[in-house]
């Protein structure tokens, strides 16, 4: 049930950072992929299921924006969440550049991809959107994912130190 | 406690690759339906999640852009009170036209505007300097009047300024005609501030009060425009042309608002200052 709640808070956050974020963080028509952020994360710290099915819910949330191709991200999102939760305990991804390096392949990928089937693969039409959006896209939001894990790691030490802490009380 | 055998058994088992293949598969029939069933399926969504934040981000871009609506308002107020003023200037002027009736200039739109720079200092003043040029299509020998008749003719131009020669110049001769009578003469300056009407035979009906306009027939003045009113006119056994004085119309020195008649000439001007000037 925590879970649930927890997939729900972060898929709000999802369509709060979409409808209202989203035009204020924009550079140069680039902005980051929250949502992919979001996705690696869960699914590093929690497994290939919850990456699955986080990545296949925030992919739906994402598809009905651009009906067209409804049904692509979502199978995207969904195989990349599966995967980075199968090599969660195959990788030693401590340090957060670590992380950051695979959030922007994943969102390379899954760019590149998404643009491979939305275009109809047109190799002229896919290089231009490649240099164009796909590789700044992955840039940007592999920093986020830096910032973002930054921040939940520390959060999640100041609550493993406080548990320590009064355990040895106790 | 329970068993569980066959399909139970295998989706507890597999639990994940069939959640994977499950959505794979949706996902992939979501693709694959035609975009009608995929705005059908997407609207629906957005209006679920989406909508509610939509209106808000739509209020808050309402927001921001308020200080620039409020600033360009501000801007189109401050015009709007400058173009109020001028047109209550020019509604002004067009009540001093309307004062005169008898007015039948050419159209307006042959008309261009302009105000005196200077004025001669003699007196009366023979000559004006006017902000109106060739750029303004202002020519040499182009008639100029006001809202009450004839002024004068453009003696030299430049780009943006024009002299204008007054009725007051004794070199200034306009070709004349008595409106009631349709007697012909012609109009100059001789002294005093009133003008006089040449070339009227003893014989013919010209009465003080009458009014005078311009015939046309001198070549620059179209015909029509007022020049002034008769306003004695004496008789001489010894001559054969009338002494008649005329009131101008126009008053020089208070002039204001001038119009350039800017309409082409129709024929070479028949009465030449140089040839005419006593």
């Amino acid at each position: 049930m925590k879970q649930a709640f927890s997939f729900l808070f972060w898929l709000f956050i999802i369509v709060i950072f979409q409808s209202l974020v989203i035009a204020l963080v924009r550079v140069a028509g680039v902005a980051p992929d929250l949502a992919l952020v979001l996705t690696a994360g869960i699914a590093l710290r929690r497994g290939s299921t919850e990456g699955l099915l986080f990545g296949w819910l925030s992919g739906l949330l994402l598809d009905v924006l651009t009906p067209q191709s409804l049904g692509v991200g979502m199978m995207l999102r969904g195989l990349l969440g599966f995967g980075l939760g199968n090599f969660k305990d195959n990788m030693f991804l401590e340090s957060i550049l670590a992380k950051g390096i695979i959030i922007a392949i994943a969102a390379l990928v899954q760019g590149f991809i998404y643009q491979v089937w939305t275009t109809g693969f047109q190799p002229g039409t896919l290089w231009w959107l490649f240099w164009r959006y796909g590789f700044f896209t992955a840039l940007y939001t592999g920093l986020v994912g830096m910032v973002w894990f930054a921040w939940w790691e520390g959060k999640m030490r100041a609550h493993l130190f406080k548990r320590i802490r009064v355990s040895s009380v106790t | 406690m329970v068993v569980m055998k066959g399909a139970p058994l295998f989706l507890a088992k597999n639990r994940k690759w069939v959640l994977t293949a499950s959505t794979f598969f949706v996902s992939l029939l979501l693709a694959l339906l035609p975009v009608q069933e995929k705005f059908l399926i997407s609207g629906f969504v957005v209006r679920i999640s989406y909508a509610p934040f939509f209106r808000i981000a739509e209020k808050i871009e309402d927001l921001s852009h308020l200080a620039q609506t409020n600033r360009e308002l501000l801007q189109a107020v401050v015009q709007l009170r400058l173009a109020n003023a001028r047109l209550k200037e020019a509604q002004l002027q067009q009540e001093r036209l309307r004062e005169k009736p008898e007015f039948t200039g050419p159209a307006s739109n042959y008309l261009t505007p302009a105000t005196i720079f200077t004025l001669a200092p003699d007196q009366p003043p023979r000559s004006a300097i006017i902000n109106a040029g060739t750029m303004h299509n202002v020519r040499r020998l182009l008639p100029v009047i006001d809202h009450y008749g004839v002024v004068g003719k453009i003696s030299a131009v430049s780009t943006g300024q024009a002299v204008v020669q007054l009725f007051y110049d004794p070199a200034f001769r306009v070709a004349a005609r008595d409106q009631r009578s349709r007697v012909l003469g012609i109009v100059r300056y001789k002294q005093g501030l009133n003008l006089v009407m040449d070339n009227v035979p003893n014989k013919e009906d010209v009465q003080p009060g009458d009014t005078i306009i311009t015939s046309g027939l001198g070549g620059i003045f179209p015909a029509g425009i007022l020049i002034g009113q008769v306003h004695t006119v004496h008789t001489d056994s010894l001559s054969i042309f009338k002494s008649i004085s005329v009131e101008p119309a126009a008053q020089i020195n208070r002039l204001e608002e001038i119009f350039v008649l800017n309409v082409p000439l129709l024929t070479e001007p028949l009465i030449n200052e140089k040839v005419l000037a006593p």
